[in-house]
């Protein structure tokens, strides 16, 4: 036999049926009460979240802004050769004048 | 599913009482949606494991109720819940093989091949009938895995837009629309395999 759309749509509209039929069947009700048996047992489960939980719910919604943040900067520093101890170095390097950092301070 | 904005004030209303502390405003919830629960529970878990499931929804219901957004519709929020709790159940139930498997009787071959052919409106309605379309459809579900089975019982047997049972189940569009094609090949195999099985026996 061959399962042609009209058996299919036969076979569906069945089963369709047979599956909301399911919602007739009967169930006591004393699980209602074992849920609040449950759920008085885990009440703590409700007591307020500590300082570093929420910090650190907070913290993760940041992470696409500073992952963007970071690319921006390294683009930029790469484009416009902001390299700090590179810079550092070619001023120390060019400076006639023996100058370092205790020098800087003094003056 | 229906919107009542007196009633998600009021249910946002009881949730603070229950965040607040008072544990016992919770019951209030759990008898307002028992039925809603049981409705849903029923048609995707075994008889025998309605009630538990159901008691499982509400303990999730209350551990991540904190989670719940005051302007939401708890009613939904809950719903998806249900419909998780039964997503896990069959992952549970398959991962362990906890029930065995149903094998299809040639009684049940018999019915499939009335339905398939025009004979098939005048004898649905007899108890008998029922039992074995039951049996056939919970044959066929057994062996579809835990996901494809959700889709196909939400998507096709319970007539839920791709929209709606992705919101459910918390999976994107393109998962369940991919997965709902999938199980209902699924579907259509393992019926043809039964039918060309008798087939061959006769």
């Amino acid at each position: 036999m061959k399962l042609t759309r009209n058996r299919q749509e036969n076979l569906i509209r069945t089963l369709r049926v047979t599956y909301h039929e399911k919602e007739k069947v009967e169930v006591g009700e004393q699980w209602q009460g074992k849920v609040m048996h449950r759920v008085r047992g885990i009440r703590h489960v409700l007591s307020k979240r500590s300082f570093f939980e929420q910090f650190g719910d907070a913290l993760w919604r940041f992470a696409p802004v500073a992952c963007a943040l970071i690319l921006i900067l390294g683009v930029c520093i790469f484009k416009f050769h902001m390299i700090p101890d590179y810079e550092v170095a070619k001023l120390v390097a060019n400076d006639p004048v023996e100058y370092g950092l205790l020098q800087s301070l003094l003056m | 599913m229906m919107h009542n904005d007196s009633g998600n004030s009021d249910d946002a209303q009881i949730v603070d009482l229950v965040l607040g502390g008072n544990v016992n405003a919770f019951e209030t919830l759990l008898l307002r949606y028992a039925d809603h629960v049981l409705r849903i529970v029923k048609k995707h878990v075994n008889y025998e494991a309605v009630e538990e499931t159901s008691q499982e929804v509400f303990v999730r219901a209350f551990q991540s109720l904190s989670g719940f957004r005051n302007d939401g519709n708890f009613r939904q929020w809950l719903s998806s819940i249900a419909v998780r709790t039964c997503y896990d159940y069959w992952r549970k139930v398959y991962r362990s093989r906890e029930i065995a498997m149903s094998e299809i009787s040639e009684t049940q071959r018999e019915w499939l091949e009335d339905i398939l052919s025009d004979r098939s409106g005048q004898s649905f309605d007899e108890k008998g009938s029922q039992e074995e379309a039951r049996e056939v459809l919970d044959w066929a579900l057994e062996r579809l895995p835990a996901g494809d089975r959700m889709v196909l019982e939400l998507v096709y047997l319970e007539g839920l837009s791709l929209k709606e049972a992705a919101e459910l189940l918390g999976w994107s569009v393109a998962n369940v629309k991919v997965r709902s094609f999938r199980a209902r090949r699924k579907l259509r195999a393992l019926l043809r395999g039964l039918i060309n099985d008798r087939e061959e026996r006769q």
